[in-house]
């Protein structure tokens, strides 16, 4: 090891920094897999960035139903951001995003899923 | 971030992923592979079309790294041959060189996806060493259709878990590519360690 040292310092560091490296980004994706397999943690919560049928695809609503809360057209839904169409219904996002939630749940009490 | 890029391209649709992708070649920090999910989330939605999506990321990576490729190859040679006259360094690069031309479609094909963060500077290493541009390109199309593939695909079939599948992604190659660092460099100390005499 002195020997390395001594004849190849900068590829001596840049092999034990890469190596760290690997240890590192390895560690995390571990976490991450046992972190993202608590099924409590399996339900996304509804963000500002969503479109109207990608809520209603990631919480399986009816379109109908999401059309009337955010009045749209539900067969003429356009690939639109959630911010986008609260402002434009003179909401902020938090609000829309919180009459989802519960049309989301009023769903899922009428329909319960198995 | 995830969620900016995602209102990004709920705005700017195929776009935002050509230019993510695009741009990832040149070294960027570019959130290519989260574009790549994302957009494949998006088609799984229904607010994108797969093919579109695919394309796009695709057509966006091939360009970008033939522009690599090109710039290395017209402006990186003389750079090239300064680095390898020097007298450490140049016997290290002149060793990856010839392990790129003796390995050349195996390590462009790998560098697309596998160990994509090391991408951009085969490119341009390929460029600069004049690596024959046919096998590049077959080698890098065929790596950029894998990758796409890849990232699209997993977006389309989880399309509601893109933060996990991204984060678990993002951190797999990452460990793969410096799996891959501390390899060669643990092979360069092994043999200077076996060859002291040779080290001046």
């Amino acid at each position: 090891m002195k020997a390395l040292w001594r004849r190849r310092p900068v590829i001596l560091t840049a092999f034990l920094l890469s190596l760290a490296l690997m240890l590192f980004f390895g560690i995390r994706a571990l976490v991450s897999t046992i972190y993202w397999n608590d099924p409590a943690r399996a339900n996304q919560p509804v963000a500002d960035w969503m479109t109207p049928r990608y809520v209603v695809m990631a919480y399986g609503i009816p379109r109908e139903a999401l059309g009337d809360l955010l009045e749209l057209d539900p067969s003429a839904l356009k690939r639109q951001s959630l911010a986008e169409i609260a402002v434009q219904t003179g909401r902020t996002p938090q609000q829309l995003i919180a009459e989802i939630e519960d049309l989301i749940a009023e769903q899922r009490q009428e329909r319960p899923q198995p | 971030m995830t969620a900016d890029l995602l209102l990004l391209l709920s705005q700017y649709g195929v776009y935002l992923i050509i230019a993510a992708t695009f741009l990832s070649c040149f070294a960027i920090p570019m959130p290519s592979s989260l574009a790549m999910l994302s957009g494949g989330a998006f088609a799984a939605a229904g607010d994108l079309s797969l093919w579109a999506v695919a394309l796009g990321a695709f057509s966006g990576a091939v360009a970008g790294d033939q522009a690599g490729y090109w710039i290395g190859r017209k402006g990186g040679a003389g750079f090239w041959q300064q680095l390898r006259a020097r007298p450490k360094a140049g016997r290290l690069l002149q060793r990856a060189e010839a392990s790129l031309h003796r390995h050349g479609l195996l390590s462009v094909y790998l560098s697309t996806w596998l160990f994509s963060p090391l991408g951009p500077y085969v490119n341009f290493i390929a460029g600069a060493t004049r690596l024959d541009w046919l096998r590049f390109t077959l080698a890098d199309t065929l790596g950029e259709a894998t990758w796409v593939g890849v990232y699209v695909g997993l977006g389309f079939a989880f399309a509601t878990q893109i933060d996990a599948i991204s984060g678990l992604l993002g951190n797999a190659v990452g460990a793969l590519t410096a799996g891959l660092v501390t390899v060669l460099l643990g092979r360069v100390l092994w043999r200077s360690l076996r060859k002291p005499e040779n080290d001046g």
